[in-house]
């Protein structure tokens, strides 16, 4: 693998990273199951091409405003559809994905079947980016994402969502504003995915339709659930094995999508936790320090009370 | 004023009604035992004051205030906090982290006080402190699903009592507990007590409910069949003959 | 109302009774399982190859046979080895598994029989014919009688039969209709075979309807039937049937109505959604 090339898969793998971790926190902690991430992709993608190329706006500016928008539509979609019934909503997230995409192509604003090209790079001091600088921006995005991602897993928020992932009503008769948080995980994995496509843009330079197509947002999934749902090193590691393996395996190329399915259909079968998730033979094995997970206390530490 | 006031209370389900003007005051500082037989309406009367059902008629009043139709997240919040019947603990997490998430109600209220950094040193101590008080402080680390159900239903109150409550409603606390976790439990409620709460207990166990309570009210298809001091509900005949139809209905299969 | 409407409303019911059929599968799996059964597309494409390779030498109905055949195989294989053991997981892993086991049998198809469309060799039976002033084609009538033989019989069957009991006593609560003696085991698998027979028996027909038969053929029928079943209360053997028709007759009517071309596949997904913002329940909402 040449350097060049090696650079193209580290940005690619990043930009799946992002939208792992964003998927995770709305169905990994959250535990709504969501099949239309990559809708939220492509308005991350098509808000920040759109952006520059016809309202010449600077991609430094578009960036961040895309981001925005994409978190905005994905809370007010999750607001939407929040009376709707866990097995309906991951339907309902598959049609948004579809109708998304059925208006990236129909609508002659948004250009079609031929997307959108001509999508300027970023420039700093002028000079465009070139592979090497676009891969540095790519992973300081992930590490501000994982950054974001642990404060919340640390925070109440992160200690709510995980409790209404086990048990909803409990959780609210711990004091939980389910519906509340069930949204906001929304939104802000919802900005992950808007990032992952305003950068995803402004390095491929042109974008269609079916970039962000259902099969998208069954690959995300697949990559969070086969890491490790719930958990912000299985959504990593999931994204980069599945980025990157088939890159590896390029003589597989043939049987690579029969060995997905049977990579899928065996994890979940005697690995239902994923390879890195709570639990999983993996972690057991490797156990030393988790990571992303809070540290438990000891009795010892904080001494018996008198009974 | 009472601390919990329910007036002409009413729940229907389809055609059936499960509470009917059902009248009821809670004051503060007392243990009211709630007692009828099966399908009285005892947990349907729990699950319309703590906010997981509507009443189809009538209204509740916790601190003057009236409650129905608040989410759930809000009346817990205001200090009323329940147990269910069947346990739910939060299965995957182990028991300090379920008393923790209760313990957090007053950051769940807005965004930014959510975005705190939670499992400081401080929560984990007030966790097991609570733990220690139902007497699963062994247990602080067992995944909760992993519990037997007798450690389950204390691990409830436990969760419960992290949100500082003023007004516990504890649905049947004592069912499948042996007579000497029973007893326990019995003297964590008077020590409850003891700290100023207000405690409304659904009990299947009439000779329980009596020895433990302040007052009793009985429930009979949804309506309020009699209340009073225990001695004085025990006597009652209507209450006797409730209970004795029960029988007999179970007699006759 | 005018021949023409009466006309695109006829082929909308051919177009909705394929979707019926292959979206009843669907449902039944979901009543019992609570799983959504994505593969389920991926056995519908089985069957119409299975169709394709054992007509020309076994006849038109030794195809159709072989199409039940391999599609029930097919759904028992998948309920014992892969959904059974995962009955006590959250909802997500089994769906994973579903959406692998589709993978997987999509590309052994594609590998098997290569990637290309391939015609459809059988001959209708029927003769064209014309009904209240509708021309039929002899596809359009085979499809309309065989949906309704299979809808009418599937109705006694769960309504009429002690079998159709247990049935729809599991569907309604499994762990209370083991506990009254049924063997859920039984039922689950028989449940599996029989919705995944209906999805051959759908392949054959759509391949027919069509005159192709390709390895992915079953991702674009599969993705509606899904909304399908959600439109339908998801469970509900008429309300999926309803709607399968419904929305056949919904596309027929806009693709010829309407100026501009909508994406058909983007009608179910809109009318999906419309729908659960207005009865987050499902058009026929409430069911086991």
């Amino acid at each position: 693998m040449t350097g060049e090339y090696a650079l193209t898969v580290g940005v690619f793998t990043g930009i799946w990273v992002l939208l792992a971790m964003g998927l995770n926190l709305v169905s990994g902690y959250a535990g709504q199951p969501h099949l239309g991430h990559a809708a939220l992709y492509g308005i991350g993608a098509y808000a920040s091409a759109l952006l520059t190329t016809r309202s010449g706006l600077d991609p430094w500016v578009a960036i961040p405003l895309s981001v925005l928008l994409a978190s905005a539509i994905g809370l007010a979609l999750s607001a939407v559809t929040l009376r709707v019934r866990d097995d309906f909503l991951a339907i309902t997230t598959m049609g948004v994905n579809f109708v998304v995409v059925a208006v990236f192509l129909y609508v002659p604003f948004f250009g079609g079947a031929y997307g959108i090209g001509g999508v300027p790079p970023p420039r700093l001091l002028g000079v465009a980016f070139d592979r090497r600088a676009y891969f540095a921006l790519v992973l300081g995005a992930v590490v501000l994402g994982a950054l974001l991602d642990r404060w919340i897993l640390r925070s109440w928020l992160g200690a709510g969502l995980v409790a209404l992932r086990d048990d909803e009503l409990a959780a609210e008769a711990s004091g939980v504003d389910t519906r509340r948080f069930k949204v906001v995980a929304f939104g802000i994995g919802s900005g992950h995915a808007g990032l992952a496509g305003a950068l995803y843009a402004h390095f491929a330079g042109f974008i269609t339709p079916q970039d962000f197509g259902f099969p998208v947002s069954i690959t995300v999934l697949c990559m969070v659930v086969l890491g490790g749902i719930g958990t912000l090193r299985g959504a990593v590691t999931g994204a980069v094995l599945l980025s990157v393996l088939p890159e590896l395996f390029r003589f597989l190329l043939n049987y690579r999508m029969l060995l997905y399915g049977l990579l899928l259909v065996l994890t979940m079968r005697y690995q239902p936790q994923g390879l890195l998730g709570e639990g999983s033979a993996l972690v057991g094995f490797l156990r030393r320090r988790a990571v992303g997970r809070p540290p438990v206390p000891r009795a010892e530490e904080v001494g018996r009370a008198a009974p | 004023m009472p601390l919990l006031e329910c007036r002409g209370l009413g729940r229907r389900f389809g055609g059936l009604w499960a509470l009917r003007d059902v009248d009821l005051a809670v004051h503060e500082g007392e243990i009211l035992g709630l007692i009828g037989p099966n399908g009285a309406g005892k947990t349907t009367l729990f699950n319309v004051v703590s906010g997981v059902l509507r009443p189809t008629t009538g209204t509740v009043h916790y601190r003057g205030r009236r409650i129905d139709g608040w989410p759930v997240h809000r009346i817990v919040r205001s200090g009323l906090g329940r147990t269910f019947q069947i346990p739910r603990p939060f299965r995957h997490l182990p028991a300090w982290e379920n008393v923790l998430v209760a313990l957090g109600h007053a950051h769940y209220a807005s965004l930014p006080a959510s975005l705190g950094r939670a499992r400081t040193p401080e929560d984990i101590h007030r966790a097991l402190e609570l733990l220690e008080q139902v007497g699963l402080g062994a247990f602080a680390k067992t995944p909760a699903g992993k519990l037997p159900l007798g450690a389950q239903r204390r691990l409830e109150i436990a969760r419960a009592l992290g949100l500082d409550p003023a007004l516990l409603l504890l649905d049947e606390p004592m069912a499948g507990l042996s007579s000497a976790e029973s007893d326990a439990l019995a003297d964590l409620i008077l020590r409850l007590r003891a700290q100023g709460r207000t405690i409304v207990l659904v009990e299947h166990n009439v000779a329980v409910a009596m020895r433990l309570c302040d007052r009793i009210v009985v429930l009979h298809h949804g309506r309020v069949l009699s209340e009073g001091r225990p001695e004085e509900v025990r006597v009652d005949p209507r209450v006797i003959e409730a209970y004795l139809g029960e029988e007999a209905d179970r007699a006759a299969g | 109302m005018s021949a023409v409407l009466t006309q695109q409303v006829a082929a909308g019911l051919v177009l909705g009774s394929l979707y019926a059929l292959l979206a009843l599968g669907l449902a039944m799996v979901y009543g019992v399982l609570r799983i959504l059964h994505v593969a389920h597309a991926g056995v519908f494409a089985a069957g119409a190859y299975a169709a394709l390779v054992t007509a020309p030498r076994v006849g038109a109905w030794g195809g159709v046979a072989a199409a039940v055949g391999v599609c029930a195989v097919g759904g028992l294989f998948a309920e014992r080895f892969v959904y059974r053991p995962l009955l006590d997981q959250p909802p997500l892993v089994p769906l994973i598994a579903s959406i692998g086991l589709f993978i997987l049998v999509e590309d052994l198809l594609r590998l098997v029989f290569g990637p290309y469309i391939q015609a459809f060799p059988i001959r209708p039976p029927l003769q064209g014919l014309e009904v209240a002033g509708v021309r039929l084609t002899g596809n359009d009538a085979l499809i309309l009688a065989t949906t309704a033989l299979l809808l009418g019989g599937l109705y006694l069957l769960l309504h009429r039969t002690t079998l159709g009991l247990a049935w729809r006593a599991v569907a309604s609560d499994l762990e209370v209709a083991r506990m009254m003696g049924i063997n859920t085991n039984r039922v689950v698998a028989l449940n599996l075979a029989v919705g995944s027979a209906l999805a051959g028996i759908a392949g054959v027909l759509v391949a027919l309807y069509y005159n192709q038969v390709y390895p992915t053929m079953g991702s674009v029928v599969g993705y509606k039937a899904l909304a399908i079943i959600v439109l339908g209360g998801l469970g509900s053997v008429l309300g999926t049937a309803a709607a399968g028709l419904l929305l056949g007759v919904v596309e027929s009517l806009l693709v010829a109505q309407v100026g501009f071309v909508l994406p058909r596949d983007a009608i179910a997904f809109i009318a999906l959604i419309l729908v659960l913002l207005a009865r987050p329940r499902g058009l026929v909402g409430g069911s086991a």
